[in-house]
Parts: C-alpha cells; structure tokens; sequence
C-alpha cells in the first residue's frame, strides 16, 4: 500500500470491534496507528452466525487479518497462518505474499447491499473459508470460482456488464462508463461498429445507473495494463 | 430452588427459541418481500432503495416459537427500507412508493397493504405479518444520518441503534463465566411467556420492543441457572409499577395503551413468582418442579415425565454455562467444539450452510492472481 497512509478514524475501529464481537467471538482486536489487526479463529458457520447460535459453527481457521482506514475502498488483507490452506494459486491463495484472494474486490463493492465491515465479514471473508472447507471435504468450490489472473478479474467485469469476457470488448465498455455523460453518437461498445443510439444504448443507460463513472474508471485502469501485458 | 436448569435449558432449545427451519423461512420471507418492493419500485418507475436494515425480534435473534395453545400464530417480520435523501420524496409520498410496490407485487394478502404512521403494514393469508418502516439516509462527515418517515415528517432516527443496544447490554449484563448469552434466552422466555398468558387470557400482553425492553429492565442474572434467573426476573417485573415508561436505549417504548397490558403482565408474574417459590421447599420432587414450570409456560412439554432423563442430557453448544455446571471451568469455545465434529456431522453443517447462502443469491467467487 503505496503512498500517504491515514491514521484508523475511531469509528472504523469502532464499526469492526461491533462486527466481531457480533459474528467472530474469538478474533482479538488491536489496532496500530495506519491498521486494524485482527488475529484468531476465524469461525465457519451456518447462516445465522456464531454468537448465541453456536450449534451451526462447522470449522475455524487460525488467521490474521488487517484492515486499513482506507476501508471500504481499500480491501482488507487476510492470511490464514495455521498452514491449513496450501500457498497455491488453485486454493486461491497468492503464492507471492500468501493473503487470500477472497474475490474481486470491485465486484463486491458493486454487488453488495452496503460498504460496512459486518457486512464484508460475514460475506466474502466468510464465503472463503466456506469455500475452503468444502473444497477440502468435495473437492469442489460450492459458489464457483474465477480464473486465476486477467482472465479472472476480466469474468468478474463481464458478468458485472452482462457482456462476454473478452478483454476488448469490457475495456470499451469501461471507458464508455468512465465518461461523466454517455452520448449516443459514441461507437457502441460492444463492437459491432454502430453509433451506441442505434445499437446497446438502454444497456448502457442502465449500467451507468449501476456503475458509477468513478467505479468504470478505476476498473478500466485495473484491466487496460494487464491488456497490455 | 429446584435445579431444573437442564430441563428448562432444553425446553428453550425445543421450544422457545426458533428452530434453524423456521428461522430459514422467515429469510426467504424477507427475501421474497424484498423481491417485490424492487420490483415493484422499478415497474413505477420509482427510485430504487438503497439499502435494507433489519429490525425487531428477527435482527435482535429473540424471536420465539408460538404458545402452544396459539400454535397458528405467526412471527412478524420488520424491514426497513431505505432510500437516499437525493431520490427520496415527502415521508408521506416515499411511504406510499413502498405501499403502492407491494400492492403491486404481492399475491396471497389478507388485506390490501396500508400505509401507517411510521410503516407500511402487510398481512399475508397464512397469518405473517409484515412491518416495513421507510427511511431516507444522507452522508455526513458523521457517516449516514437516516430519518424515518412518521406521518408527515422526517424525523431523525438511527434504526441500528436499537440492535446494537440490545446487542450490548445482552453482552454486557449477562454472567461473563457463564454465557454471556443468558440474557437473550430471558428475553426469549419473557416474550414466549408473555405471548401464551395473552393467548390463555385472550387479552393484549406487551409484545416486541416494548417486552424485550422490559425483560431487559427487570433481567437478573444467576450464573449456569436460567430457571433462578427467570423467576428472579419475573420477581422484579411483579415489583415494578405498571404506569412507570419503558425505555430502550434511553428512548421511551411505551405508550398509554400499553399500561394495562404492563399491568396484566405484572399480574401474571405475581402469580408465577407465587408458584416458583415453592420450589425452595427441601422435599421438592422432579414431579412437583414441572407441575409448576408448567404453570408458568402451560406447555405440555412439562406434562412428559419420561423426558426428566433430558434434565441430565448433552447440553447444547450455546450454554456455556451447562459447561461451568459441570466444572468445566475453561471458557467454551465454538473452534474446539467445531474440531470435535464427527466428518459426517461437519459436512452436513456445511451444506446446510453453503444452500443457505445459495438461496439468498450470493456466495463469494474465490481469485487467484
């Protein structure tokens, strides 16, 4: 995490300190000046979560995790340190640093009903290690998985658009939805080499309501050096 | 007293407390619900709602079966909606959005949805009825600030306090050695009980918040033993006046119409505490203690006597306390419990946890760089 680091506002602090306590009893919480540490079991439950209910816990993981005040625009940074899960691409662990790829971040900021930390926590942190669970007993990823690099943040996009992944066709659509008004004599998107009013202009109206400008900006720039690559 | 504290513990696990299949209905209610209103919202061509917050007894998790002699009443569902200010109307006119979206939307109603002063109500066929509140919210340098939308205002209102409040004072004023949970069982006692007198009676009892808070009031914990705790708290809300308000979270819950239901509820606690104390007498027998538990809860499940074997049996994973009972003096903990799980135990957890999430349409697709 280059450049200016913000010290934790309190009430991030405060937000995930309810959020633990509510669904993950047994994480410790600490914090530094730039980081909210979390370490502990990180129990593996059924929908309506540990506390009080605990006859749906299933399995926990030893892990550590950090939360920076950069939340929720920033993702968290979560390892699994018992050596339960092999540092390997197919677990979905990047083998360089060893941090879970929990997802693709902008899809959950798009996707999910809101930014909180419960709501992180009891979603795709949570969904992981479901996941890692039943890939040990199955053999299988119970909610689908992506594939590993561009081509996995590229499906992230296009189920996102509704369009296919192909890398230039999701960067066209990322630019178009990165301009602050869409106009219909720009080429449409999808590649067909129409004007957009004659073409995916109700597509795009809609996308643009559910992809705000600043959102396609920064997807665009995530996908258009790894096209270059 | 009698330690019937195994027997009471199982009575609220069986009977009490919602079982994991009807706590799974009532998601897919709120999930349908939900459905309707954005669908409906976008067929009116009105703006969409941003956000959803759960309330009452189903995001507080105190949420009890029906008294056995009411076993067709149902649970209610609360939701609040919530849009931005930006796309937000008049409270009455955004009220109305919801109203006219469920109107739209929804099969299988009693009556047509109406809009209430600070909700709009809906009452299903089969008996659910279901309260969504409207709010609108604006981010400040504070964070979000919601107002609800009550009759023709705006009126400032923050609806995650109220759970958190709860959430708090469940954590706080429960026996740290022993749970800290047995507050939100008492809770679920006192509203399980609450609702059979009202049914017996035929009267109104306290329900939701106003019970709840009550409860809460009156709560007096008794470390490893909920059936001291209950009748202790049921000792102080008989000593308590019905005319005195009751707060949540610093908030007064309580109205006029609900002194006299107070007052029945004081009344019928009186009586309990009556019955309860016998059971400090040295003879007391298994027999004797569930003639007068089944005073207090009239449930046949105190009628069986073959069952005082289950006084003695496993303690379910959430009484910490059962454990301490037993001397067991090490804090319990979910992850030993969850490593102790037989295979064929732990894979069913996790179906049964993987299909819920299926079902409410998410999952998080794992990605490796």
């Amino acid at each position: 995490m280059g450049g200016v680091t913000i010290p934790i506002p309190d009430a991030l602090f405060s937000e995930v300190q309810d959020a633990i306590a509510r669904h993950q009893p047994e994480l410790s919480i600490s914090r530094t000046e730039k980081l909210i540490i979390l370490e502990g079991q990180f129990l593996v439950c059924g929908p309506d979560g540990p506390v009080d209910t605990l006859d749906g816990v299933f399995d926990s993981y030893n892990i550590q995790a950090g939360v920076t005040a950069g939340f929720p625009v920033e993702e968290p940074v979560v390892f699994e340190i018992g050596g339960r899960v092999p540092r390997i691409a197919d677990r979905h662990v990047f083998p360089e640093d060893g941090n879970c790829c929990l997802g693709v971040w902008e899809e959950w900021l798009l996707t999910a009903p809101d930014h909180r930390f419960e709501t992180f926590l009891t979603g795709p942190m949570h969904d992981y290690f479901v996941s890692q669970t039943h890939f040990e007993i199955n053999g299988t990823w119970p909610y689908g998985e992506r594939s590993h690099g561009v081509l996995g943040v590229l499906e992230s996009y296009a189920d996102l658009l509704g369009v296919s992944p192909d890398a230039k066709i999701v960067a066209n659509y990322l630019h178009l939805l990165s301009r602050q008004k869409i106009k219909g004599h720009a080429l449409c998107p999808c590649g067909s080499g129409k004007r957009l009013r004659d073409c995916h202009s109700d597509d795009l109206r809609k996308l643009s309501q559910k992809i705000p400008s600043f959102m396609a900006k920064r997807m665009h720039a995530t996908i258009t050096p790894l096209k270059a690559a | 007293m009698y330690d019937f504290s195994k027997r009471i513990s199982s009575f609220h696990n069986q009977h009490v407390r919602l079982s994991n299949d009807q706590r799974a209905d009532m998601k897919r209610r709120r999930e349908t619900n939900l459905d309707r209103i954005e669908k409906g919202l976008e067929e009116l061509e009105k703006p969409a709602f941003k956000e959803t917050i759960n309330q009452g007894g189903y995001a507080q998790k105190t949420m009890t079966q029906p008294p056995e002699s009411d076993q067709e009443s149902r649970y209610d569902i609360d939701l609040g909606i919530v849009f931005d200010q930006d796309d937000a109307k008049g409270p009455r006119t955004t009220r109305d959005w919801v109203r006219q979206a469920i109107a739209r939307k929804a099969t299988n109603m009693k009556n047509d949805p109406v809009t209430k002063k600070k909700c709009v109500r809906v009452v299903y066929a089969d008996g659910y009825q279901c309260d969504f509140p409207v709010f609108r919210r604006r981010w400040t340098d504070a964070g979000w600030r919601y107002e609800l939308s009550s009759g023709d205002e705006w009126v400032a209102s923050d609806p995650a306090a109220m759970n958190q409040w709860i959430e708090r004072d469940v954590s706080w004023k429960s026996p740290e050695t022993s749970g800290s949970y047995q507050l939100r069982r008492i809770i679920r006692f006192g509203k399980f009980y609450s609702k059979t007198h009202a049914a017996r009676l035929k009267r109104s009892f306290p329900g939701g918040l106003v019970a709840t808070a009550l409860f809460i009031e009156c709560y007096t914990a008794d470390d490893g033993r909920d059936d001291r705790s209950f009748r202790e708290t049921l000792r102080s809300l008989s000593q308590r006046s019905k005319y005195t308000p009751v707060y949540a979270n610093g908030v007064q819950v309580s109205d006029d119409k609900d002194t006299d239901r107070i007052g029945r509820l004081i009344d019928q606690a009186k009586d309990s505490v009556k019955e309860l104390d016998k059971l400090d007498a040295d003879d007391t027998t298994e027999s004797d203690a569930n003639k007068i538990w089944k005073t207090v809860f009239r449930h046949g499940f105190f009628d069986d006597a073959s069952k005082n074997a289950a006084n003695s049996s496993s303690a379910p994973l959430e009484t910490k306390s059962a454990l301490a009972g037993a001397g067991l003096a090490a804090p319990f903990l979910a992850s030993k419990a969850a490593a102790a799980l037989s295979d064929s135990e732990k894979q069913s957890r996790m179906e049964a946890a993987v299909s819920a999430r299926k079902e409410s349409g998410s999952g998080g697709k794992p990605w490796a760089e």
